[in-house]
């Protein structure tokens, strides 16, 4: 992280507005519960359905509860299981990748096969499969968007320490006996990290898509959690008569998902010149 | 050409082969006891034990995987827990609204994506790609569940041009479609562009313009059948993305598809039934990518199968 990268990244404005929204949106999930004066799951059935109002800033639910209180407190519950899920999959999607990329051999062989079977299961239909083996829920929902990611990032580190693997420096290395714990956690990881950094970023776009259609389905986190996709299921009901309950956290989901994907564009251009425009 | 193809079948067969593995494996994934969650905890010991047989439970691991295979390939895939009828009744029955969503959706995506690729490219960095990009990356960000709801809210809801529930006519997989493929819309031109912006800066192309020939074939025959390829890799995937992400537009159009059979499955812990959705969305998206590489093979003549 140095001048010349972050003079690249603020070159592009779409980026930086991109990482202006997920700051405030990191923001409302950290801070926000804290400023907010009522209570996300505070029912009041004979104001259900409103309209927006000074009390009310985006009306109120199908039980009565205030649509931008739970809409704050959904940002702690959709950023924490992206942010966790993408985590927890790059982790492991790192390890395998570089395991795989740099000893190659056999253990290279099983573990792109077992990537490409993970494949073989598109986007949602993996997921639905892992909820329904564990079960709906926060924990569940991390651990199957987790999962959902480590064929991606397994396959991208493997390129990227294939192609770091055959640069002379790394045979230096192994001519003056580096070991390759040295060569691996000193030289191939660090040199990986930018593309890991970029796919990560765009990941997490994916994750909150993800989380929030499993919500939505009722497969994943339950009621009466204030998560965006689940918020929005319920409110389809009263499209007609208060669309705002809907459209308030659809419109939240679309803008950080768009936001991340601004912001790994730009981390992209910024870490990797030479990929531009590919 | 022949001989590529029979390589193809075969290679697929080991991963078709581990996908059911996988599929059948998932109802012992589970913790616990699969008759008991399947029951519920109430249930009467003689009741756990009559189910246990049915399902033939009580057999060792790798018989019951063969006799799950070799149902399955006869198009047996027991009867639902829920239901008590036949799980394939219900696929056969459902299957063909799914199909008929996913293929609307790519045909949409391709079309609108391809379309908005090629005018972005040739007009690399000015307004109308600037426009067409940004209107891109808003629909690739947009949930379909979401787009869904806008859509029903401004076409049914306000200005009554389409219904927004069931599938009875033609005009009822307008608005499911319009919401299952957009997203894909944005992903095709996103691909179509840069696939089309690499052709273009190549010599050939180069050489074609100093000859003097029409920028209409530059474009039309020499860059976007070699841009087609990448493009082809996306709409494979897209198709097998649209055939699982369809559970969400039928759950909001109210659409009997197998999408829903499998939300419903999952939710009622119904395990014939996820299992046999889960294998038959797989094994298509699977058959689907075969044909895409064969397609290659037609489409770029170089590509040879390693």
């Amino acid at each position: 992280m140095n001048v010349k990268f972050l003079k690249r990244f603020m070159r592009r404005k779409s980026s930086v507005i991109g990482g202006i929204i997920i700051i405030i949106f990191i923001f409302m999930a950290i801070v926000g519960p804290y400023l907010c004066t009522q209570n996300p799951l505070k029912i009041d059935v004979r104001n259900k359905y409103q309209n927006p109002s000074r009390e009310h800033w985006l009306g109120t639910d199908n039980l009565g509860r205030d649509t931008f209180t739970r809409l704050v407190y959904g940002a702690r519950i959709t950023l924490l299981v992206s942010f966790v899920s993408v985590f927890v999959g790059t982790i492991v999607g790192l390890i395998l990748g570089v395991i795989a990329g740099y000893f190659g051999g056999n253990v290279d062989t099983l573990i792109m096969r077992v990537t490409d079977i993970l494949l073989a299961f598109p986007g949602l239909l993996l997921a639905i499969a892992i909820v329904a083996i564990l079960g709906s829920g926060i924990v569940n929902t991390m651990i199957a968007i987790a999962f959902y990611s480590i064929p991606y990032i397994t396959r991208i580190v493997r390129a990227s320490v294939i192609s770091i693997r055959e640069l002379e420096y790394i045979q230096a290395c192994e001519v003056i006996g580096c070991s390759n714990f040295e060569i691996i956690f000193y030289h191939i990881i660090p040199n990986s990290m930018s593309q890991v950094i970029v796919n990560t970023t765009l990941r997490l776009g994916t994750a909150i898509l993800t989380s929030s259609s499993l919500s939505f389905l009722g497969l994943g986190v339950q009621p009466p959690n204030p998560e965006w996709g689940a918020m929005l299921s319920k409110a389809r009901e009263a499209m007609q008569s208060t669309p705002i309950a809907a459209l308030a956290p659809g419109i939240a989901i679309t803008l950080v998902v768009i936001s991340f994907s601004m912001l790994g564009d730009g981390l992209r251009d910024a870490l990797d010149p030479k990929l531009k425009n590919v | 050409m022949a001989k590529y193809i029979i390589r193809r079948l075969l290679h697929i067969i080991p991963v078709l082969f581990i996908v059911s593995i996988v599929v059948f494996m998932m109802l012992h994934f589970i913790p616990g006891d699969p008759v008991v969650n399947i029951l519920g905890l109430g249930a009467s010991k003689a009741a756990v034990e009559a189910t246990r047989t049915q399902l033939g439970l009580d057999k060792p691991l790798y018989v019951q995987y063969f006799i799950f295979l070799k149902n399955a390939l006869r198009g047996d895939f027991g009867i639902s827990i829920r239901t008590k009828t036949p799980v394939i009744d219900s696929i056969i029955e459902r299957y063909p609204y799914t199909l008929m969503l996913a293929l609307g959706g790519t045909l949409l995506a391709t079309l609108v994506g391809m379309v908005i690729g090629i005018v972005s490219a040739v007009n690399q960095n000015k307004f109308w790609d600037n426009l067409l990009m940004v209107l891109s990356l808003i629909s690739v960000s947009t949930p379909s569940f979401f787009l869904a709801l806008v859509i029903i809210l401004v076409f049914s809801l306000y200005l009554g041009w389409f219904p927004s529930m069931g599938v009875y006519t033609p005009k009822h997989y307008v608005l499911p479609i319009l919401a299952l493929g957009t997203q894909s819309v944005g992903l095709i031109a996103r691909m179509t562009r840069s696939a089309m912006l690499d052709v273009l800066h190549q010599d050939y192309i180069r050489t074609s313009r100093s000859k003097g020939v029409s920028e209409h074939v530059i474009i039309y025959s020499h860059a976007l059948k070699n841009a087609l390829i990448p493009v082809l890799t996306i709409i494979g995937l897209r198709f097998g993305g649209l055939l699982a992400g369809s559970a969400l537009i039928e759950s909001v159009f109210s659409i009997p598809g197998i999408g829903r059979l499998m939300i419903d499955g999952v939710l009622m812990r119904d395990y014939p039934v996820v299992q046999a959705t889960v294998l038959l969305i797989s094994t298509t998206f699977v058959v689907i990518n075969l044909i895409v590489d064969i397609l290659y093979k037609m489409v770029d003549p170089r590509i040879k199968y390693q």
